[in-house]
């Protein structure tokens, strides 16, 4: 047998190492710049007024509208798509998991978390917009709900899958409602990976701007016509300050709005990190 | 006591029945929604499809004014920018993923992948806000004219002289010049640099998966680094992977804001790079507000031409992984 | 040479006193104390044909030392058993001899493991080369996610240049001397995870012997299979030595009196005692081996 070169081998992989940590640091360089690039333009407009005073076409505007807008259509949304994905998720582990109905269920929910979202907004400019005759906050906390609902559903699932059936077997031996197994029992043993799936859910809906754009609008007032009026939300104030006027200081306060979005998301994922933390210290 | 208990049980079972009843709705919900999806986008497209047939397809013409429209230029568009962006994208997020799993010292990978976790959460408008303020006229300024330097340097040193040997015509330089920085190469790269933490972070996860003991043992019949990664840990997840380039995929075709911004938004089908042209998400996002009539339909048919795509892709992955992965 | 030997030996001695002061046959101790340090000798010179010599072997996790000054020498084609109770470092022993250890950054090795004239714990040591020339099957089958073929193919692939008939000779070669041929010659494109937990412990020593290495290190290579497919591992091995040098941890004390030669005996990251393995079973000469192979503790 003829042995093979060892240098060549050596090479290669000393190729590989090298390539590898320079992509990674390319790839870090520019990501870095990123955030670098929101940081610092953003942290020009942050004020305490920005905070507290809403869009306006004028210098002195802020986003406040703007925070309560994306607030409000975030909770609607949590309201609508949460409880539906839990019931979604309870339903195809704990009550059939099997059949061809929840063959289908599951299909549809893989299905409906791949359409993009502007499809959704779109959709649902056609079921609420067009039937009410305005744009809401209401139209897009639908739409929001509607990308919600099949992540949490898979969050759902997986997390119920993961209680072993041990647990089930002896809450039923000890004739305990179903429901009552279910919220009370396999809800306990799931809080932690559910609480960060649903939160990291609501973290990506509420960075949302192509359905908004189809279903809320834009305002410059307060979202008190959260029904029946457009209402205000950050991602569509930076998409109507960075793109449709001609002034520099709308510029600075799109870049605000992205550091505001943007802080809040990272707060809603650094929780969920330190919940899987926490939890993962309490059960050692 | 007894009758207590009695009561009790109706109530529970009362409450057992309501909740299934619940639980069972919801799951049908979610069908419901997905069959109104296609559906109602069909209805509201149907004018289109009247008046267009399937020349909308393939149709370039774009004209709101003689009311005439083509799908060809956003469908070539979203082609263009998804295979590009994912071309970039997939070999890169593979090569951090397999550095920070296999490579990285502890620490340094920790911090890195939780830096690439956040970001792959941070939405996709701001990916465009930095694309057109800052990518874009990096790209226009320097980046184009340094490829085409390269490129130009390339044709005369090397093509040219191997073709007059070969007895063959000489290539054409690229004309340096670049009117905007918004086009369909930036529109790719901003695609795939936001896809690309996402695609990374699930590869990560799946690699992290892959049993320690197989690796070992890998190393332990003499394998180097690169060869463990290549043939074990690549092979081991590739399932995984596969599913992560189809998510990464089906993002990008329907991603809206971070190409937006920085594709020209111009209805015409080119075969150069360099210049602007549209994807169908940004499309819809660009004419909606002003379109009525024919016009909305024929957007409204765009939509449901894109969610058809979406369902095309993840079929296509399933069968994939079903039939081309489990026969390797 | 003598000299040293017996300084080594004096070593040992005094690393295990404590041992010693609590455990030793009280009635035969004179006896022992005079004889240990020749028998020993004894037995340590007639292993002249020594594969591996391991001197001075300490180890660490991070600070936490788990192996303590070992001694050892590994001869030539013939089995070598290490017992001892669990987390007595026996394991992490047999993984310094081809260095698997190195991936794990926290753990460290120092001494001296002699192999072909030089010490493979030097930082110049050829990894690659090494574990061609020292192969390793873990406790657990560890099939590559690929077929049956390419498992054995990866790792002649990776150190030899063949030609496509000649790999399929060579695999068809190792398949059929671990055994594993005629159970699997209709499907050989099927997964390796397909097989069985005994066959894809045999297809893994198949892959490491496919390779021609020289010693064969085995991490309690049975504790994961059951006693049939135990059976023709043991056989297999017993078949093996005649070509290979084999190095096998085990957790069953009755496996490593069929099919050892020598036995090592390991307590808390020392060499308690290494003898001839009838000797070790029949008359161990420390009270602790005693205890230990009579089932007194575990």
């Amino acid at each position: 047998m003829k042995k093979r070169d060892l240098l060549g081998r050596k090479v290669c992989n000393a190729i590989f190492y090298s390539m590898s940590l320079l992509i990674t640091l390319a790839i870090c360089m520019i990501l870095f710049s990123l955030l670098y690039t929101i940081i610092k333009n953003g942290s020009n407009a942050l004020s305490c007024n920005f905070l507290i005073k809403p869009t306006s076409p004028f210098k002195d505007s802020g986003i406040s509208n703007a925070i309560l807008g994306t607030s409000a259509i975030t909770f609607g949304a949590t309201v609508i798509g949460v409880p539906a994905g839990i019931f979604t998720g309870i339903y195809l582990i704990e009550y059939d998991s099997q059949s061809y109905f929840s063959k289908v269920v599951r299909i549809s929910a893989e299905a409906l978390m791949g359409v993009p979202s502007i499809v959704v907004g779109l959709f649902v400019y056609s079921l609420v917009v067009v039937p009410t005759g305005h744009f809401s906050g209401f139209a897009a906390s639908v739409a929001l709900a509607i990308i919600m609902y099949p992540v949490v559903i898979k969050v759902t699932s997986d997390m119920l899958q993961m209680v072993p059936n041990a647990t089930r077997e002896a809450a039923i031996a000890l004739s305990i409602p179903k429901w009552r197994m279910i919220f009370q029992i396999i809800f306990r043993m799931a809080k932690s990976g559910l609480l960060t799936g649903v939160i990291l859910a609501i973290a990506r809906v509420s960075g949302e701007t192509a359905p908004l754009l189809l279903t809320s609008l834009f305002s410059d007032a307060y979202p008190t016509g959260y029904f029946s009026e457009p209402t205000a939300s950050l991602t569509v104030a930076i998409n109507e300050n960075a793109t449709n006027s001609p002034f520099e200081y709308m510029l600075e306060k799109a870049w605000g709005a992205a550091l505001v979005i943007t802080i809040a998301i990272l707060i809603l994922n650094i929780s969920c990190q330190l919940i899987n933390k926490f939890t993962a210290q309490v059960k050692k | 006591m007894n009758k207590f208990l009695i009561k009790n049980c109706i109530k529970s079972d009362f409450f057992d029945k309501t909740f299934k009843i619940i639980s069972l709705l919801s799951a049908t919900l979610i069908i419901l929604l997905l069959g109104s999806f296609l559906l109602q986008l069909l209805v509201l497209g149907a004018d289109s499809i009247k008046t267009f047939g399937f020349g909308f397809l393939i149709s370039k013409d774009w004209d709101p004014v003689k009311n005439i429209y083509g799908a060809l230029p956003a469908i070539c568009g979203t082609f263009i920018t998804t295979i590009l962006s994912l071309a970039i994208a997939i070999p890169l997020s593979f090569c951090i993923a397999i550095y920070l799993v296999e490579i990285a010292p502890k620490t340094v990978s920790s911090v890195l992948s939780v830096t690439i976790n956040m970001l792959a959460a941070i939405p996709s408008i701001i990916y465009g806000i930095w694309g057109i303020f800052v990518v874009a006229p990096l790209m226009q300024q320097k980046i184009i004219p340094f490829i085409n330097q390269a490129i130009n340097f390339l044709i005369a040193n090397v093509i040219n002289k191997i073709s007059t040997l070969c007895g063959g015509s000489e290539l054409q330089f690229i004309d340096t010049q670049v009117n905007s920085g918004c086009n369909l190469l930036t529109a790719s790269l901003i695609l795939s640099i936001m896809i690309l933490p996402f695609i990374c972070a699930i590869m990560q996860d799946i690699f992290r998966l892959v049993s320690p003991l197989v690796k070992e043992a890998a190393y332990g019949s003499g394998a180097t680094t690169f060869e463990v990664s290549r043939k074990i840990t690549l092979r081991s997840g590739l399932n995984g992977v596969v599913g992560a380039c189809f998510l990464g995929l089906g993002r990008a075709v329907g991603e809206t804001m971070a190409v937006l911004y920085v594709v020209g938004n111009v209805q015409q089908v080119s075969a150069s790079l360099y210049e602007g042209g549209t994807t169908i998400s940004a499309t819809l996002a660009n004419n909606f507000a002003e379109a009525s009539g024919l016009f909305k339909s024929s957007l409204f048919e765009l939509g449901f031409i894109l969610l058809v795509m979406t369902f095309i892709i993840q079929l296509i992955s399933k069968l994939f992984v079903k039939y081309v992965i489990k026969t390797m | 040479m003598i000299s040293e030997k017996l300084e080594f030996k004096n070593n040992l001695v005094d690393d295990n006193t404590i041992v010693e002061e609590k455990y030793f046959h009280n009635d035969c101790e004179k006896i022992v104390n005079n004889s240990a340090i020749t028998a020993a000798d004894c037995f340590y010179n007639s292993i002249s044909d020594s594969v591996i010599s391991v001197r001075n072997l300490n180890f660490s996790y991070g600070d936490k030392q788990t192996l303590f000054d070992n001694h050892i020498d590994i001869k030539r084609k013939s089995v070598t058993a290490i017992i001892g109770p669990s987390g007595c470092g026996k394991s992490t022993h047999l993984r310094t001899y081809n260095r698997i250890f190195d991936l794990y950054k926290e753990q460290k090795a120092d001494g001296e493991i002699i192999f072909e004239g030089q010490n493979i714990l030097d930082k110049k040591t050829d990894l690659m080369a090494l574990r061609q020339k020292i192969g390793m099957i873990f406790q657990k089958p560890t099939p590559f996610p690929m077929s049956i073929f390419e498992n054995i193919a990866f790792s002649l692939k990776l150190h030899y240049k063949l030609k496509r008939s000649e790999l399929h000779d060579r695999v068809e070669d190792a398949l059929k001397r671990v055994g594993l041929w005629d159970e699997v010659k209709d499907k050989l494109k099927k997964s390796g995870n397909s097989l069985s937990g005994g066959q894809q412990q045999r297809l893994c020593i198949a892959r490491a012997i496919a390779v021609e290495p020289e010693v064969l290190l085995m991490d309690e290579p049975t504790s994961a299979i059951d006693p049939v497919a135990t059976l023709k591992i043991e056989n297999l091995i017993e078949e093996l030595v005649k070509k290979y040098t084999i190095v096998i941890v085990t957790h069953n004390m009755q496996q490593a009196a069929r099919i050892a030669d020598n036995t090592a005996f390991f307590y808390e990251g020392k060499i308690v005692e290494y003898d001839r393995t009838e000797k070790i079973f029949t008359c161990p000469k420390y009270k602790l081996t005693e205890e230990y192979i009579t089932g007194r503790f575990s």
